[in-house]
C-alpha cells in the first residue's frame, strides 16, 4: 500500500521547545493509522503542522506524492486532506444537514447576481443536498438531519464532523480524539463507521486517540509519540507489548 | 450533605431532567453514569445554578441552592469542575491557584495553597509555568487543585478523565482517591467506569433524563442493559 500522507523529519518549535522533533510518519492508503502518546507529547501539534495550521520549522509533508509543506489550511483541505479538531466546532444554529452542506467544496457562497440566474444554481444545490443526505444516511444520522447541532450529543457531533469530511470529498481524514467524551457503546459505533467508510469509500484515516480499548481493535498500524519524537511504531501486537510504550504511556 | 428531590430541570423551555432524586452524604463518592445526551451534565449544572430548575429541591448542607446564583453557591463550599474552561490560560499555575482562593480570606490563601499542594504534590513541578503550556493531564490536575482552593466539602467532577492518556488517568484517579481519604465528598460524571466505579460508594444511572438505577457499583454492573447504554460486557 502506498502512503497517502508522508511526513518526513517534520519539526515544529515554540521558542526553545521542540514540540515536534523530526517525526517521520506514513499513513497508508485505505489504512487506519493510530497516533498515540501521553498528553503533551506533540500529537496534535504534529497534525496541526502537517495540515497547515502551523508552518513547519523543518522537514517535509507529502500528500499523494505531492509536496504540500507549508501550504495554508484551505489549500490542504481543497486537495483532499481534511482534519477534525478535538472540540467539534459546528455552526450551532444550523441543522446537521446545513452543517454538512457548508463543507461541500462546490458551495459557491452567496451572490446577489447569481441568485437572479436560477437555472445556474438549482441543479447544483439539488445535487449537493442529495449528496449530503447520502452522507447522513451513511452515518445513520437520518433522525437528526433537521436538528440544530446545538442540541446534539457529543457522540453525534463527532459523527457529524466525519460527515463534513465526507462531504468535502476527503481522501484522508485526520481525526483528533474522535471518541473523547463519548460513551463506550457509541464510541465503538463511531469506529465501526470509520471502518465501514474506509471499506466503502476507500478513505484513509490518521487518528489520534487515547481510548485504546476501543481504537486498537480497528487500527492497522500505530505510532507512539513522546516528547515530540516517535518512540515506537508497528502493528497493534508489537505496540502493546513494547516495554517503552507501556512505561511512558500506560505508566507501568 | 447534598440532597436532590423530584428535580425537573432544563434550559429555557427545553426540559432535560425528569423527577430526579439523588443523595451524596459526607465523605461519599457518588458516580452518575449514562449515555451521551442523557442529562448528566445538566444535573450537575442544576446543582450549581447553571440550568433552570422547573420544580423540585436541591439542598446542600441544609441550604436550598435552587434560588442561589452560581457565585453564591461557590461560597457554600461546593466545587464544580466542568468539562472545559476551568483554568485561566494566560496566568501561571501559581496565579491560577490564587484565583481559586478568591472566596477565602486573603491572608489564608498562601496557607491553603500549601495544603492543596501537599494534597496534590503532582502540581508542584509546574507551579511557575503558564497554564496555556500545560498538557491535557496537567490541565485537569490544575483544575482540580483550583477547585480545592475554596476548601470545598463537596466537589463535582464532570468527566475528569476525558481526553487523557492512561498514565494521566492514573494520576487523576490517585488524586480522587486521596480526596476521598481527606473526607471530601465527590459526585463524578464519567464514561471511564472501570477506574471510577472502584472508588464509588453509590451509582446512579441516568437515561433520557430519568433515574433508572440507584445502588452499589456491583449491583450496577450486574444490569443487563448496561451494555446497550455503555458498551460494557
Amino acid at each position: 500500500m502506498e502512503a497517502v500522507l508522508y511526513l518526513e523529519e517534520l519539526e515544529k518549535r515554540f521558542g526553545g521547545l521542540k514540540a515536534v522533533d523530526g517525526v517521520t510518519l506514513k499513513a497508508k492508503e485505505k489504512g487506519i493509522t493510530l497516533l498515540i502518546g501521553p498528553n503533551g507529547s506533540g500529537k496534535t501539534t504534529l497534525v496541526n503542522t502537517a495540515t497547515g495550521y502551523y508552518k513547519p520549522d523543518g522537514g517535509r509533508v507529502y500528500f499523494k506524492n505531492t509536496e504540500i509543506t507549508g501550504w495554508p489550511m484551505n489549500k490542504v483541505y481543497d486537495a483532499g486532506l481534511v482534519r477534525s479538531f478535538q472540540l467539534p466546532s459546528p455552526f450551532q444554529g444550523l441543522s446537521v444537514l446545513g452543517n454538512i452542506l457548508v463543507a461541500s467544496k462546490e458551495n459557491p457562497g452567496e451572490s446577489l447576481i447569481r441568485s437572479l440566474y436560477r437555472k445556474r444554481w438549482v441543479k447544483s444545490e439539488e445535487e449537493a443536498i442529495e449528496k449530503a443526505f447520502n452522507v447522513i444516511k451513511a452515518l445513520d444520522l437520518q433522525q437528526f438531519w433537521d436538528v440544530p447541532t446545538a442540541s446534539l450529543s457529543s457522540g453525534h457531533l463527532k459523527l457529524m464532523e466525519i460527515g463534513r469530511a465526507l462531504m468535502a470529498d476527503a481522501e484522508i481524514v485526520v481525526l483528533d480524539e474522535p471518541i473523547c467524551g463519548v460513551n463506550p457503546a457509541l464510541a465503538d459505533e463511531i469506529f465501526i463507521y470509520i471502518n465501514r467508510l474506509r471499506d466503502t469509500y476507500g478513505l484513509t484515516f490518521l487518528i489520534i486517540e487515547h481510548r485504546l480499548d476501543i481504537a486498537l481493535k480497528y487500527a492497522d498500524y500505530v505510532y507512539v509519540m513522546h516528547h515530540g519524537k516517535v518512540i515506537s511504531e508497528g502493528d497493534v501486537e508489537y505496540i502493546i507489548n513494547d516495554p517503552q510504550v507501556r512505561k511512558v504511556y500506560i505508566g507501568e | 450533605m447534598l440532597r436532590i428531590s423530584n428535580l425537573n430541570a432544563g434550559y429555557g423551555n427545553a426540559q432535560v431532567l425528569y423527577d430526579i432524586d439523588l443523595e451524596c452524604k459526607l465523605g461519599e463518592v457518588v458516580t452518575v453514569i449514562g449515555p451521551n445526551g442523557s442529562g448528566k451534565t445538566t444535573l450537575l449544572n442544576s446543582i450549581f445554578g447553571l440550568a433552570d430548575i422547573f420544580s423540585g429541591t436541591v439542598t446542600f448542607d441544609g441550604i436550598s441552592l435552587s434560588d442561589l446564583p452560581s457565585h453564591k453557591i461557590v461560597g457554600t463550599r461546593l466545587g464544580y469542575l466542568r468539562q472545559e474552561g476551568n483554568i485561566f490560560e494566560t496566568l501561571s499555575v501559581e496565579e491560577n491557584l490564587k484565583m481559586g482562593g478568591v472566596s477565602i480570606k486573603k491572608k489564608e490563601v498562601k496557607k491553603r495553597m500549601g495544603e492543596v499542594l501537599s494534597l496534590m504534590p503532582v502540581v508542584k513541578p509546574f507551579l511557575s509555568r503558564k497554564a496555556s503550556t500545560l498538557s491535557g493531564g496537567e490541565r485537569h490536575l490544575l483544575a482540580i487543585a483550583l477547585v480545592l482552593m475554596s476548601r470545598p466539602k463537596l466537589v463535582m467532577l464532570d468527566e475528569p478523565t476525558a481526553g487523557l492518556a492512561p498514565i494521566a488517568i492514573k494520576q487523576i484517579i490517585k488524586t480522587v482517591d486521596r480526596l476521598k481519604d481527606e473526607g471530601i465528598s465527590l459526585i463524578i460524571v464519567e464514561q471511564n467506569l472501570k477506574d471510577v466505579l472502584k472508588l464509588s460508594d453509590r451509582s446512579y444511572l441516568v437515561v433520557s433524563g430519568r433515574n433508572t438505577f440507584v445502588g452499589s457499583p456491583d449491583k450496577l454492573l450486574e444490569r443487563s442493559d448496561l451494555k446497550m447504554y455503555l458498551g460494557l460486557d
